[in-house]
């Protein structure tokens, strides 16, 4: 089974792991890469900006494709945010998920690697 | 044919009515300004070809009563459209009508004015009246499912390589088989290999004597839409097979969007040639079309399978992905009634032949039920999930579409959806064996 999670606001959460994010660029072939990644939900989105090896996060509003780096219906984000799911996992079941260029989804696999996760909650 | 719910007010001076053939220049204006984009140097002259032709084509999938219109009654001009074109799909050997909505088109300055939801509701009655099963779209990513849609039919996959890549003649050997363009004596028999090759899918479209010679000649000059038909013939002339591909390059690339041979003919044999044409006609087309600037690949446009595949993995090693028909069931459980024959065909050729029992599938919000008796499926009905009653399995949302259209098996689809669920080795069974996951080729009547 799955626990049920809700983000309400995402760049805020982004910025919270700002450091597993930063830590895991840090170990891939992106490290110190400067670069926007423009993710689009559809209906809104967040910018994620890479400088020097920190991240930062914005809401952003998707208005053309092509200004679109990686797209992911509903709230199928958070399958890859919380390890859940791969990428290439996603886009074999949503049509409408895609990362565009190669750079792209290497530093999506890079900053959103599938990970077991292992929860005793209180409660 | 003529709605008498129509015209209806949509306020602020917008009305919502039908199309009439006085429409299809006004119909042209509004498509050409929708999808104009600032890099465009014009409106694009294939697509008002094929605009006007969906208006005024005498066959029954067209004709401008099929268009949603709505008005500014301020400026008399048509601000917003959409067309339905009714055909005929097949879930492997059953029938079914299909509304396939095409093209969808507004004004940027009345969009986001529910006006396409509202044109959606009126071509979803439309395609009810008519008796169809199914409603599809091909379009933009995501916008689609806003309107009852889920993306559940593979559509676009292929392969791609160089046309340099193509194998040459040897110095004085002969083209063993030849492509010419193909005739209205050769209908029946592409008609015949096409739908001999649909038992290789699960879902294809199917087209009837009159819309075979309306792809073959019945667009009008500079509609792009249609393909291009050619015959494949052996040395001496017999007819071994056919092929469609596009009119126009696409990018770089000329695509080939159906092919296929007589039985036993190795598409090893064949295929060389076919590449050889393909090669020609590409290089034809960038001579033809002044907006082309570069041919340089060929791509079999034929889906995620085709026997070709697998003679070709070298010459054309390029993937292409397959992309997705928005697919919209209204009544599943009529829709699993159409296709019953099919489901007590897999059954009794499963482990579970000859098996009776319920099979209760929660949507959590609806649900169906189906009862199997000696291997009939004797009843399919809706039937609504309780707490006291959750079924034998469950699919969230609209994702049992992917399981019925074969787009995804109840593994893949449990993996990604932790709320989707089989109660048991035996309604795991009866999902496995109803439900394979299958690929699709369809080739729309556009």
């Amino acid at each position: 089974m799955a626990w049920y999670l809700r983000a309400p606001d995402l760049p805020a959460f982004l910025r919270r792991i700002a450091p597993v994010l930063e830590r895991r660029l840090a170990a891939s072939p992106f490290a110190r890469h400067t670069t926007d990644l423009r993710l689009s939900f559809y209906r809104c989105g967040v910018r994620l900006s890479f400088a020097a090896g920190r991240l930062a996060a914005e809401p952003w509003r998707p208005s053309h494709p092509e200004e679109v780096d990686a797209a992911f219906p509903d709230l199928t984000f958070l399958k890859l945010l919380f390890g859940y799911r791969a990428l290439d996992e996603l886009e074999y079941m949503f049509a409408d998920c895609w990362a565009g260029r190669p750079e792209t989804r290497a530093l999506l696999q890079a900053l959103f690697p599938r990970l077991p996760s292992l929860v005793w909650p209180l409660g | 044919m003529t709605d008498k719910a129509l015209p209806r007010d949509l306020g602020n001076g917008l009305v919502l009515r039908q199309g009439t053939p006085k429409d299809v220049g006004a119909l042209c204006a509004c498509y050409a300004e929708a999808f104009h984009r600032p890099t465009d140097d014009g409106p694009n002259p294939f697509f008002l070809a094929w605009i006007r032709d969906l208006a005024t084509a005498s066959l029954p999938p067209y004709g401008a009563h099929n268009f949603t219109i709505v008005e500014d009654t301020q400026s008399g001009q048509i601000v917003s459209s959409l067309n339905l074109v009714s055909q005929t799909w097949c879930y492997e050997e059953i029938e079914f009508g299909v509304g396939r909505i095409e093209p969808v088109g507004t004004l940027p300055s009345y969009r986001k004015r529910g006006l396409v939801r509202a044109q959606f509701d009126l071509a979803h009655r439309w395609s009810a009246e008519r008796g169809e099963l199914v409603q599809t779209i091909t379009g933009i990513p995501y916008f689609y499912r806003q309107f009852g849609y889920e993306m559940t039919i593979e559509s676009g996959a292929g392969h791609l390589g160089s046309k340099l890549a193509v194998p040459k003649l040897k110095e004085g050997e002969e083209e063993p088989y030849r492509v010419r363009p193909a005739a209205e004596g050769d209908l029946a028999f592409m008609r015949m290999l096409a739908d001999r090759a649909a038992a290789r899918y699960l879902v294809t479209c199917r087209r009837d004597d009159s819309l075979w010679r309306y792809e073959l000649d019945g667009r009008s000059e500079g509609n792009g839409s249609g393909l291009v038909l050619r015959v494949i013939e052996s040395a001496a002339g017999e007819r071994v097979g056919f092929l469609g591909h596009n009119s126009r390059l696409w990018g770089d690339a000329l695509h080939v969007r159906a092919l296929e041979l007589s039985t036993g003919l190795s598409w090893a044999a064949v295929a060389p040639s076919v590449l050889r044409y393909l090669q020609a006609a590409g290089e034809e087309c960038l001579k033809q079309d002044p907006k082309a600037t570069a041919f340089s690949r060929l791509g079999l446009s034929l889906g995620t399978e085709h026997p070709i595949y697998c003679v070709t993995a070298s010459v054309l090693p390029q993937v292409d992905p397959p992309y997705a028909w928005y697919v919209r069931v209204p009544d599943v459980p009529a829709f699993l009634r159409r296709i019953a024959p099919v489901l007590e065909r897999r059954l009794a050729e499963s482990s579970l032949a000859g098996h009776s029992g319920d099979l209760k599938v929660s949507f959590y919000r609806s649900g169906v039920r189906l009862v199997i008796e000696q291997g009939r499926l004797t009843s399919v009905e809706p039937w609504q999930p309780s707490h006291e009653d959750s079924g034998q399995a469950g699919f969230p949302d609209l994702t049992f579409l992917k399981l019925l259209f074969g787009y995804r098996d109840y593994d893949e689809i449990r993996y990604v959806f932790p709320d989707a669920w089989a109660d048991g080795d035996e309604a795991r069974a009866l999902l496995a064996a109803l439900f394979p996951k299958r690929p699709s080729l369809v080739w729309p009547v556009a």
